[in-house]
């Protein structure tokens, strides 16, 4: 392929090397003119060739370095903010369903002392740490929707807790009115909180969701740029190479290596935390998120329990709401099912285990506590609800409520540590990215000024 | 020629600055006003203005009051079983305070009811204590009759035709009368409850009576211990329904009282299976020894009279085709 000048005359088109005459540097006068008489020689096209190499590797080096703290950005997110968020929403769930249904248990009549105190102060923790995770929701809030759900939350606890009050006091006075509040709380948190908990819930994994893509998505931008800085490098050597006859330009090949170093540096830092992101979302977000249905469920199954045993006669079948809730989580298929598919974790799997089998537990000692309410043993009912010998609902469900709560854990910390390691793939890109954007437009800029300085 | 070199500075600066102003990353806007939160201080379920329930007209045809003659026998296979079982199954409430309810303390069950059946008991054992409560929502009453898990059923039972189609009825035994119930300022009149909210359960007769009768705004609860929590927290300024339930009411409040002439009158009577003949005309005989022995009217004093005043236990009427 021979060269086509694309200049006009007086421009050798031959690739002879040596002294030609050199244009006087040009000094002064306008960019257009300067940039029109640099076409019109070879050194002058080397100094174009140089711009736009040092621009595209630039751009590049930019982009990289762009894409790079995007990622982190996200990941930073999901981790961050919208992994509070979610968290805290989880914890406000959980906490919230645990003081109710302890709250519900101490309204059973015959409770020894040490026992109503378990549950009270199980509701008093329970009313803390939900109030922890408004604080930490509406920090983390991020749009007016979830300010406002933050909000209404906030504003319905104290009504909770004052209705749990009321109920307490009308108790304590020995007022079946006592119960009418109860149960006005309690339908205060399962049908008006839980629900704008689980809204949030969803917002705020949906959110986890996206970080999740943004930060694993392909580099398509790095990528693109990178092959064109290649592209243009490559050309411009060639061109070098064929004006001088020198086919081997050290500064422009250390460039050329430079940018493939960081198009390399990009690839396996952004297959590395996409992995982890990937990992830490499948194994953590999604049995954490079915891990606390689970535990929601349970939890008011246990209030229905406790609850068909002192308020049934109203119109609501707490009875029924406790099978229907035993079904979803234990049916093929179910929520139960569902966790334990949804992550392939031998120790998750163990807990899961666990849950499984304390409910089958708890499903048995609940027939045959239904069975002698139904034949008119009150006392051997409540005692079922409350014991904790094996046998007993009340000891099946403490072993389930432990074994859920260290399958959270685990799915949680699974997730910690995932973003964790994802954040710290890509520990160091940015400066790196820079230093070497900088040293290849060094090299390039080198390179090609050896080319010109021969032609003075 | 001169214009395309500058023209790439050109890009590139530009690309240049808009890369930099991608790295900087967008900021993140907080500032927005967070909405007043409107959360109801009020029970889940509340709604105003009530859906009312189809009139339904009273159905008299069957002469619902009209029971079986009483007799003391417990020579009838039904009632030989109950002896043999050794407890007499009855199904109450748990959730009604004076007539059925558990006792908040103890857990055991308490009421109008759940002593009368107590007394059944009695009679039949000689120990009021041989006996098992089973406690029911009242949608529960007819099918464990008919199911056959409890013998009798004394649970605030309006004895009506459409029931006498499914179970037998004692004599009556209580007549429960639709009152008011008002906080203690306000006035004893019911017409001063004129275009005023009065709660009541949803999907009760009760309903259409306050609209009907004391031309006020109908509020439905899930509950009639809602409309209590309404009443206390002032959101409407009655409930009314059976005086039973408002007596109930009023016994754990005592800034409230029950008001004004009855709407309606509710009779009460005593479930069993249908089959069971011998059955109620031995709960009939227990009522009227109840009657005689004045041990009727000790029970309504002790849970009812100080909200409902003076009580008297219905008259019964016999006669009932045995067939």
């Amino acid at each position: 392929m021979t060269v086509v000048p694309t200049t006009g005359a007086g421009t050798s088109h031959s690739p002879t090397p040596g002294p030609s005459i050199p244009e006087p540097a040009p000094r002064g006068g306008s960019l257009a003119r300067v940039s029109g008489r640099l076409l019109r020689n070879t050194p002058g096209r080397f100094t174009l060739a140089l711009v736009a190499m040092l621009a595209f590797i630039s751009v590049f080096g930019l982009a990289a370095i762009a894409d790079t703290s995007n990622r982190s950005t996200s990941i930073e997110e999901a981790s961050g903010q919208q992994g509070r968020m979610a968290i805290a929403a989880f914890d406000m769930y959980r906490s919230l369903s645990d003081a109710d249904a302890s709250v519900t248990a101490t309204f059973l009549p015959g409770l020894s002392e040490a026992k109503n105190k378990g549950f009270n102060d199980d509701y008093a923790d329970g009313i803390r740490s939900a109030s922890t995770a408004v604080t930490t929701l509406s920090a983390q809030a991020s749009t007016k929707k979830q300010a406002d759900l933050v909000a209404e939350l906030s504003a319905a606890l104290p009504i909770y807790t004052g209705l749990v009050e009321t109920a307490r006091s009308y108790q304590r006075q020995g007022l079946p009115l006592g119960l009418a509040y109860l149960r006005d709380a309690s339908a205060l948190a399962q049908e008006d909180m839980l629900p704008k908990l689980k809204k949030l819930q969803t917002a705020s994994t949906s959110e986890l969701g996206g970080a999740k893509d943004d930060a694993t998505g392909f580099p398509w931008i790095a990528t693109v740029l990178g092959l064109a800085a290649l592209g243009v490098m490559g050309y411009s050597q060639w061109k070098v190479a064929k004006r001088t006859n020198r086919v081997f330009n050290i500064g422009m090949t250390a460039a050329t290596v430079l940018v493939l170093a960081i198009c390399g540096w990009s690839t396996v830092s952004w297959l590395n935390a996409s992995g982890h992101m990937n990992t830490g979302y499948d194994s953590g977000t999604q049995p954490l998120s079915l891990l606390s249905q689970a535990h929601i469920d349970v939890q008011r199954a246990r209030s229905d329990e406790a609850l068909t045993l002192i308020a049934q006669g109203g119109s609501f079948d707490y009875e029924k709401e406790y099978q229907t809730i035993m079904k979803r989580l234990l049916e093929s298929g179910g929520t139960m099912d569902r966790v334990d598919k949804s992550y392939d974790d031998a120790t998750l799997s163990k807990y899961v285990g666990q849950a499984r089998e304390a409910l089958d537990e708890w499903d048995e000692a609940h027939k045959k506590l239904r069975s002698d309410d139904k034949s008119g043993d009150f006392t051997a009912a409540v005692d079922s609800a409350t014991g904790d010998e094996a046998g007993q609902a009340g000891a099946a469900f403490d072993k389930l409520d432990t074994a859920l709560t260290k399958a959270n854990e685990r799915a949680a910390q699974h997730f910690t540590e995932q973003t964790a390691e994802a954040g710290s793939a890509l520990t160091l890109t940015v400066p790196g990215f820079a230093v070497l954007t900088v040293i290849a437009m060094i090299a390039a800029a080198a390179g090609i000024q050896r080319r010109i300085s021969e032609y003075r | 020629m001169s214009n395309q070199s500058s023209k790439l500075r050109i890009t590139a600066v530009a690309a240049l600055t808009a890369l930099s102003l991608a790295v900087g990353g967008c900021a993140v806007d907080g500032g927005y006003d967070v909405a007043d939160p409107t959360v109801a201080n009020q029970p889940q379920g509340v709604m105003d203005p009530a859906k009312l329930p189809d009139a339904s007209k009273t159905d008299d045809s069957c002469k619902p009051l009209q029971s079986y003659d009483p007799s003391g026998s417990k020579d009838a296979s039904e009632i030989k079983k109950i002896l043999q079982y050794g407890k007499l199954r009855v199904g109450v409430d748990q959730t009604t305070n004076l007539m059925g309810y558990r006792d908040p303390a103890t857990g055991d069950m308490a009421g109008f009811d759940v002593e009368i059946a107590k007394q059944i008991a009695k009679a039949l054992f000689g120990d009021e204590d041989k006996i098992e409560f089973i406690t029911m929502n009242s949608a529960g009453r007819e099918p464990a009759l008919q199911d056959d898990k409890v013998d009798l059923v004394v649970r605030t039972m309006t004895i009506n035709c459409e029931r006498w189609e499914k179970i037998g009825f004692s004599a009556e035994y209580f007549t429960a009368h639709q009152r008011v119930l008002v906080p203690k300022s306000a006035s004893d009149d019911v017409a001063d409850l004129k275009g005023k909210k009065v709660c009541a359960a949803e999907g009760s007769t009760s309903l259409r009576r306050i609209s009907e009768e004391l031309d006020a705004k109908p509020v439905s609860a899930r509950e009639w211990t809602d409309c209590m929590i309404l009443l206390q927290q002032g959101d409407v300024a009655a409930m009314s329904t059976d005086d039973t339930i408002l007596a109930g009411m009023a016994s754990q409040d005592p800034n409230t009282k029950v008001i004004g002439d009855p709407l309606s009158d509710e009779p009460y009577g005593i479930g069993a299976k249908k089959e069971n003949v011998a059955l109620l005309k031995f709960v009939n005989k227990t009522l009227e020894d109840l009657d005689d022995d004045g041990v009727w009217g000790d029970i309504y004093d002790k849970y009812l009279k100080k909200s409902l005043g003076k009580g008297k236990q219905p008259k019964p009427s016999y006669g009932r085709d045995e067939g």
